[in-house]
């Protein structure tokens, strides 16, 4: 066997998945919404799994929006997530839209799947022109259970 | 004739297996990072124990994995490399063997057939896998006849 050879695999394997990772790169800057993610029926808003909202969130221009009521929010939140409960959605609005319009992308979420109140505060931000909006449908729980970064007076 | 058999087998399985994933990278990231207990293991052997962390480290193995089992494939095919393409598939399916081992979970096939692996259950991924384990150990061990050992 000989060093050379596996050199040369690792480099062309290597090669190959850095050019896979830059073209699915520029596809993505190119169509900000994957045409691969599923979207919340009826509606053109992307719906993340775990790890594209954890991407997401690594972004600064990614802006986390709690539909919790406000009590849940102090509780515990996703670190740097906004609050703009549902029950509220009108009056809040106002305030928050000029962060809401800075961000490239808005990611929404509540408690869980179970809960709605995500999946209508999207709605509302679509129908108001926020076509960056999207949905992280498991929300609060399963970002708790991953141990990602949260912050709030119980975390 | 044992090596040729070998060469070709392990050449196709994992050509089809690296197209299977290549065809579709985004739902093999994602049945890698959501749909087995890797994640979590990997945060368990970090330092850090940051699961955020590990999601970085297996989307970069994710990557590479399937252009290595395509370059390793071809490479078998074309008489390219034999030797050491066989000890890379080795080392591949060593790892795939034990993680079907220690997490024995129906979810733990996202490294071979995605598209395929609910069909079966856990244990026939490591009797598969030490199946090609061996072609590839002779493969690396022998690489491929010469002329004068043929005749």
């Amino acid at each position: 066997m000989r060093v050379r050879n596996f050199l040369h695999i690792l480099a062309v394997s290597a090669a190959l998945a850095g050019y896979s990772a830059w073209v699915s790169s520029r596809g993505e800057k190119e169509s900000p919404v994957s045409a691969q993610a599923d979207n919340f029926p009826g509606t053109d808003i992307p719906l993340l799994n775990v790890a594209e909202a954890e991407a997401l969130w690594r972004k600064s221009s990614t802006l986390f929006v709690d539909v919790r009521p406000h009590p849940d929010y102090e509780f515990g939140h996703i670190q740097g997530a906004i609050n703009l409960p549902e029950e509220e959605f009108d009056t809040c609005f106002t305030a928050l839209k000029p962060q809401l319009e800075q961000a490239e992308a808005i990611v929404v979420y509540c408690k869980n799947a179970d809960c709605g109140k995500s999946y209508w505060c999207a709605l509302g931000l679509r129908k108001r022109g926020f076509r960056q909006v999207r949905i992280y449908p498991h929300g609060w729980y399963e970002w708790c259970e991953y141990k990602l970064s949260i912050t709030g007076q119980g975390s | 004739m044992v090596a040729l058999v070998s060469r070709y087998l392990l050449g196709v399985v994992f050509l089809m297996a690296a197209v299977s994933k290549i065809i579709n990278l985004h739902d093999f990231e994602n049945q890698v990072l959501l749909h087995s207990p890797l994640p979590g293991a990997v945060a368990k052997l970090l330092p850090s124990g940051d699961i955020s962390l590990s999601f970085s480290v297996i989307r970069i193995v994710g990557l590479i994995l399937p252009w290595l089992e395509l370059t390793c494939g071809l490479c078998l095919i074309l008489r390219r490399a034999v030797r050491e393409s066989a000890a890379i598939i080795a080392l591949l399916l060593t790892l795939f063997i034990a993680q079907a081992l220690v997490f024995r979970s129906d979810d733990c096939h996202c490294f071979f057939f995605p598209t395929l692996a609910p069909t079966f259950s856990w244990w026939w991924h490591p009797v598969r896998d030490t199946l090609l384990l061996s072609c590839s150990l002779y493969l690396a061990r022998k690489g491929i006849p010469k002329m004068s050992e043929t005749r």
